[in-house]
């Protein structure tokens, strides 16, 4: 009698050994795609650099990847790939069902008018093989899909007519993705739905990044309260990414005809519910968010929906049944609740200033500050665990001011 | 890549290219065009780095366990791999003619299962490699290779749970799967 271990140790030998030799002209082949993808890989580059001067694009750096238990053991082990001293973070980092897939820089321009300024942002993309963060400067936004080895983006200068689909491993666009349209359906905002296979695009009349406030230098009594950049967001698409087949819908501004701009951001991007039957976006007034259906027709908040806090991105978690909620400060400094997702009522206290994302069920990454009482903004990402006290840093803190450049943000995906 | 380094990797590809097609074929499931497919793009990633790496075999075979491990496993619209029926019934015939049925189900039922646990098991019981070995190729703990390879042979049982009583059965579940993948 043989075990289980012993027929899959035959049955691989058997497969392995009825297959035939590799075709002979492999290496040309292979030889000739390392070429052609070189050579597009360089046009990008020369066209990258005449743009933006000095900047480093595609450096290797070096894979590999420590691991570490999380957690008391026993079968739900949470696997945890932590950089507890890189900030911005080098290799790649994971916790449970999440890696962070990517991080991002952002930086304020000069736009021309006074007091307001272009939000321009940088990524670095996670290189599936070598597991390490390489910077794109290409995009203007990008939407990792859940597996961390596509990812859908938006070129320069919003609102745009197509969509990239990028493949990470090449750092090449596979396919384009054509909207056609009015004024009022140019692209400007990105989300997948949880199973990758759509795309929800959010559409603006102009570009939502280029109307960031800027502090002016004679402007100290803040006595004039200009009206919002108002940037006419319309509508979306919703994209089968499979087919590329799109529909647009318009959403009507909050506030009805009378376009309220200081009801929502300058940005304010759709994203689908939990389940995707939906889209919600969040607003600032009493009600908090918005629901709509994927016509664009408003509705009320589908079941588990009330209680989604915009501002926190983890949002539900992979079962449904908890929201990640508010800052509470209540049992430590930084903490924030956990929610029960149909009734909001508050189901435990965890550390952590702001949750990212669910890990798992029960646990989630967070900023946190780098110990109790330590600076607001010197915070690290660091994996909690809903009953525990204890965190787990996942990265180097960052720099310990709210405006200081270079301070990153993860973008986690599902892996 | 100059005239040398051209040499050394026709000469690599030459020698090596079938052995690795076998691991990469196994690492799909059976699927001869993905297994194809994933060497390729190993061997591209290494042509960039020819001339940086020390011992081209190791470097690309974990590229491609980790590029196994970690590809899109959700619908994208590129390859449709169908994993066959399995004939039917067949609890009759001699024990020669039920081994090789026992052993062509056990290779769709190792289709059926997710490109991690596949690897897992493909390193530790065709490449004959310790947890420690799997552990540091895939990049993850001993506990993780452990878990999945545990994980893997449960899942396995449930699909064949003839395997180690001799007997063939029909499984019950999961060979009718449609894996939709690049």
């Amino acid at each position: 009698m043989k075990g289980v271990d012993d027929m899959v140790r035959a049955a691989l030998r058997e497969q392995a050994a009825a297959q035939a030799p590799a075709e002979p002209m492999l290496a040309e082949r292979v030889l000739t795609a390392h070429r052609r993808r070189a050579g597009r890989r360089t046009g990008v580059v020369a066209a990258a650099v005449a743009a933006v001067v000095g900047l480093a694009f595609w450096s290797p750096l070096p894979g590999g990847s420590g691991t570490a238990p999380a957690g008391e053991g026993g079968p739900s082990v949470t696997e945890v790939v932590g950089r507890p001293e890189q900030s911005p973070p080098r290799e790649v980092i994971a916790a449970g069902d999440v890696v962070m897939a990517a991080y991002v820089e952002q930086r304020t321009v000069a736009s021309g008018t006074p007091g307001r300024g272009e939000l321009l942002r940088t990524y670095w993309l996670l290189d599936p093989d070598s597991q390490t963060y390489e910077k794109d400067e290409r995009w203007s936004l990008v939407a990792v899909a859940p597996g961390a080895l596509q990812a859908a983006v938006l070129e320069r200068d919003l609102p745009v007519r197509r969509i990239g689909v990028l493949d990470l491993r090449t750092r090449e666009v596979e396919r384009w993705i054509e909207l056609e349209g009015d004024e009022r359906q140019g692209v400007a905002g990105l989300a997948f739905s949880r199973d990758g296979a759509s795309l929800l695009a959010t559409t603006y009349r102009r570009n939502p990044d280029s109307g960031v406030s800027v502090p002016q230098e004679d402007d100290r009594t803040m006595e004039q309260v200009e009206a919002p950049f108002d940037s006419g967001r319309s509508g979306f698409w919703v994209v089968d990414v499979g087919s590329g087949r799109s529909r647009w819908s318009a959403v009507e501004a909050p506030g009805g005809e009378e376009r309220d701009p200081f009801l929502t951001n300058v940005r304010q991007d759709f994203e689908f519910t939990h389940d995707g039957r939906a889209v919600r976006a969040g607003l600032i007034s009493d009600e908090r968010s918005e629901f709509h259906d994927l016509d664009g027709a408003p509705i009320a908040p589908p079941a588990g929906e009330a209680h989604w806090e915009w501002s926190v991105e983890a949002g539900r978690s992979p079962d449904g049944d908890r929201m990640a909620g508010p800052f509470a400060g209540e049992t430590r400094k930084t903490s924030s609740w956990i929610l029960d997702a149909r009734t909001g009522k508050r189901v435990a206290e965890v550390p952590g200033q702001q949750l990212l994302a669910w890990a798992g069920d029960d646990s989630l990454v967070a900023w946190d500050i780098d110990e109790d009482g330590g600076s607001e903004f010197g915070n690290r990402l660091v994996l909690v665990t809903i009953g525990s006290d204890r965190t787990v840093p996942l990265s180097g803190p960052r720099g310990d001011r709210a405006d200081a450049g270079g301070r990153w943000q993860p973008l986690f995906v599902r892996r | 890549m100059d005239a040398e380094d051209l040499r050394g990797f026709r000469e690599f590809v030459d020698h090596r290219s079938s052995a690795l097609l076998t691991t990469a074929v196994l690492l799909c499931g059976g699927d001869r065009h993905a297994g194809e497919d994933l060497l390729q793009n190993a061997l591209v990633k290494a042509v960039g780095k020819w001339r940086r790496i020390e011992d081209p075999e190791a470097y690309v075979r974990r590229i491609l366990y980790r590029q196994q491990i970690s590809r899109w496993r959700l619908k994208w619209p590129r390859r449709e791999v169908s994993v066959p029926e399995p004939p039917e019934g067949a609890t009759t015939g001699g024990d020669t003619e039920s081994l090789v049925e026992t052993r062509l189900l056990m290779g769709q039922a190792l289709a059926a299962l997710t490109d991690r646990q596949r690897t897992v098991l493909v390193l530790r019981y065709y490449e004959d490699l310790p947890e420690g070995d799997v552990a540091r190729l895939l990049g993850c703990s001993v506990g993780t290779v452990r878990s999945t390879t545990h994980r893997s042979l449960a899942k396995l049982r449930t699909l064949m749970p003839e395997a180690g009583d001799g007997r063939t059965r029909r499984p019950a579940t999961e060979f009718s799967v449609v894996e939709v993948r690049p």
